[in-house]
């Protein structure tokens, strides 16, 4: 027998909401105070951007997650933010106003949510009628004719009202006032946005809208209403961080509207899962941070590049006529598997190791040791052990494919037209990262098409359920 | 009509409409009384769904007017009509797939919101309570239609069956006056068909509603309906008790395709 549970109580309430707040903002001021001041300039760079992202992110999923409206513009709400709030910072602070600076701040991201919040309002009217495919043009015009737009107000001839942001060139800001606190506050306040709308019944009918738009509207819901607001909640959340991009920069370009970053953000929620918040937020800080990672490693050259692409070719090949053979069911196979697993668990165990010795960026020296260790601790201590055959199958067919790698390169080499043409061509990794995210996309898509997270959330009940105790009232029914 | 009568709960006149050169619907009126169960029959492609599709501001009639209670309805969107009172379920079963089952009951209750978008984003007590009640409303709701044992299951999940009673437990919690059915007992076996009738009348009994169904199983209508009205081609072909309408010639050749 079902029941539902009562979350509210009002003493405990007010207790609860202030000690969250006093929680969070002790916890981004240690970080601003303590561990800020002991990373170099680049890490907190990387840092500071990767949580812009995933704030970008978490807000694109309000739009495109929980409302299902599919946009891909979202960069246009993020470069309104940062233009509207640089131009006026650049032309009244410490010129006609003198103020405090956070409180300034402040005010610019007042100034900067209401404009790409009215941007929103613009976007969500075509969004009445327009659905799916045909929004996610609209979306995308709209961003291109921002970008546009911003191209040609230099002030000159081809100006709106001869009004100068700098045009093509940048628009600069000149005052740094953006620290790392105001962003990680700003992600805070966007992820509780987010869940407070999932938590009340505004929320569901915001699901609704994008689960069946003919249903919603028949049984009451003012869908037309939901979506224009979902693209101004989503776009002026996206123009706060904008702001907080200008006054961090200093400077704003129309590039940082483009399309790529819009189709990035889209990238982001989609991998993370439609419609999950955790989802939007992890793939927002992963996919900012992993190109950054990927300077660290040497350049590697177009021909082995060509033969790691055609290791994985034959090693998925191989690995379909494995399973075809019905080897994996095979017990000895799966004996195997499982001590290749304790040997990757081993092996990744001493990575860890090796990273924690070695000389690399403090901030992906932490992440990586922290995804190394959630793997061991998924592998090895959660009570389902069913993975550790795959992992251990996965990294069979890695070893095989870094094997068979060499043979394949000295045979590329000995090919005149491919050896004339690409024995010269190196990349660096982090040039690939485009590759790589449709890569990551395209794996996403096919092995789990919702989504890494589908539309589960963090929560402690689904931390327990992962280490096998089962949580009290979920059981489905037949 | 007397002067004295309050307005009926739905009245159609002449309600028309035209899809290109198609007539869908042509001329169709009835008054429904409040109270009443009333059933709207006819052979496929009749335009029953088209009629619900009129009632419920989907479509927008080409003539001739809708009243609800005295008021005109006709060209209002559909939210509006829902928040008016009238609420139905679809002839092919429109559940809101990824949502829980007590979700999909919650969602109907929303438009009897009252606390603001804001209080729900900032997640104060207002929104919190508002949302409990109407969990526990839907709740009740689930016993009434005999469901709050799966109220946590993804309502995609659902066998047909229960998929029936749960639309009609997400229509209920929009508190309606006037409840429609498109086809309920659609790939029902018997016994689900008679716990649906037994549903259907206590709807009516101890919730007050006025009931407008489609059906095609006659011995469901025949069964349940106090009033009926036939539809062929658009037309409507009979209208009364279920005795009158089993024994008209022109209902039957409707039905087997027989001249008078």
């Amino acid at each position: 027998m079902a029941t539902v549970a009562h979350s509210y109580s009002p003493a405990r309430f007010w207790t609860v909401r202030l000690a969250s707040v006093v929680a969070v903002l002790l916890f981004l001021g240690a970080i601003q105070l303590l561990i800020i001041p002991k990373l170099n300039g680049y890490d907190v760079r990387i840092l500071t951007l990767a949580l812009l992202m995933a704030t970008l992110s978490v807000s694109l999923n309000i739009v495109n997650g929980i409302t299902g409206q599919f946009s891909m513009g979202h960069a246009a709400f993020y470069v309104i933010g940062a233009y509207a709030s640089g131009k006026v910072t650049s032309v009244m602070l410490d010129k006609s106003v003198h103020m405090n600076p956070q409180l300034w701040l402040l005010l610019m991201v007042v100034v900067g949510a209401v404009a790409a919040g009215i941007a929103g309002i613009v976007v969500g009217l075509p969004s009445l009628r327009l659905k799916g495919d045909y929004l996610a043009i609209v979306t995308m015009g709209f961003g291109e004719i921002v970008r546009i737009f911003i191209n040609n107000q230099d002030g000159g001839s081809s100006s709106l009202f001869h009004l100068d942001i700098g045009g093509s060139y940048q628009l600069k800001v000149g005052h740094k006032i953006t620290e790392f606190w105001h962003i990680g506050l700003l992600l805070v306040i966007t992820i509780a946005i987010s869940r407070n709308l999932l938590k009340t019944i505004h929320g569901l009918s915001f699901l609704s809208t994008r689960e069946d738009e003919l249903a919603a509207n028949a049984v009451g819901v003012n869908t037309t209403m939901t979506k224009v607001v979902a693209f101004v909640l989503g776009g002026a959340l996206a123009g706060a961080a904008g702001v907080l991009f200008a006054h961090y920069n200093t400077t704003v370009a129309p590039d940082d509207g483009a399309m790529a970053q819009s189709f990035l953000i889209v990238a982001m929620v989609v991998i993370g899962g439609m419609g999950s918040i955790t989802g939007a937020c992890i793939a927002g800080f992963a996919l900012s941070i992993v190109p950054e990672a990927l300077r660290r490693f040497p350049p590697i050259g177009a021909i082995d590049l060509l033969a790691i692409v055609v290791g994985i070719i034959a090693v998925i090949t191989l690995a379909g006529q494995l399973t075809k053979r019905s080897i994996d069911q095979n017990k000895g196979w799966s004996a195997f598997t499982t001590v290749m697993g304790y040997l990757f668990c081993l092996a990744l165990a001493v990575a860890i190791w090796f990273n924690f010795k070695s000389t690399v960026s403090p901030v992906i020296k932490v992440i990586f040791i922290g995804i190394s260790l959630a793997s061991i601790v998924a592998l090895l201590l959660t009570p389902a052990k069913a993975s550790l055959p795959r992992f251990g199958h996965f990294s069979v067919l890695v070893l095989v494919l870094l094997a068979i790698k060499v043979p394949i390169a000295a045979l590329l080499h000995k090919i005149p037209l491919v050896e004339n043409n690409l024995a010269q061509t190196t990349y660096t990794p982090s040039d690939l990262r485009w590759a790589l995210f449709a890569i990551s996309l395209i794996v996403v898509m096919l092995v789990r098409p919702q989504g890494i997270l589908g539309h589960y959330e963090w929560s402690w009940d689904l931390a327990a359920r992962l280490f096998g105790r089962p949580s009290a009232g979920k059981e489905v029914a037949a | 009509m007397s002067e004295a009568k309050p307005p009926a709960v739905l009245e159609l006149q002449e309600a028309t409409i035209r899809f290109g050169g198609l007539v869908a619907v042509n001329t169709v009126s009835f008054e429904i009384e409040k109270g009443d169960l009333f059933g709207l029959i006819g052979p496929n492609g009749a335009g029953k769904t088209t009629c619900f599709n009129l009632i419920t501001g989907v479509y927008k009639p080409t003539s001739g007017s809708i009243k609800f209670n005295g008021r005109s309805i006709s060209g209002l969107p559909p939210f509006k009509i829902a928040n008016m009172g009238i609420c139905r379920t679809f002839q092919n079963i429109r559940l809101f797939q990824s949502l829980s089952v007590l979700e999909n009951v919650v969602v109907g209750g929303f438009l009897r919101h009252k606390t603001t978008l804001g209080s729900a984003l900032t997640y104060l007590p207002s929104a919190i309570k508002e949302t409990d009640k109407f969990k526990d409303m839907a709740m009740e709701l689930l016993r009434v239609v005999d469901l709050e044992d799966v109220a946590n299951a993804r309502s995609a999940d659902l066998p047909y069956g229960k998929q029936r009673r749960l639309e009609i437990a997400r229509a209920m919690a929009t508190q309606p006056e006037l409840l429609l059915l498109d086809e309920p007992a659609a790939g029902m076996n018997p016994q689900e068909k008679m716990d649906l009738m037994e549903t259907v009348r206590r709807i009516r009994d101890e919730h007050g509603k006025t009931v407008l169904l489609i059906e095609h199983d006659m011995r469901f209508v025949m069964g349940l309906c106090e009033k009926i009205v036939v539809l062929d081609h658009g037309e409507e072909i009979a209208y009364g008790p279920p005795e009158s309408i089993r024994k008209d010639p022109k209902v039957i050749a409707a039905y087997l395709g027989e001249a008078v």
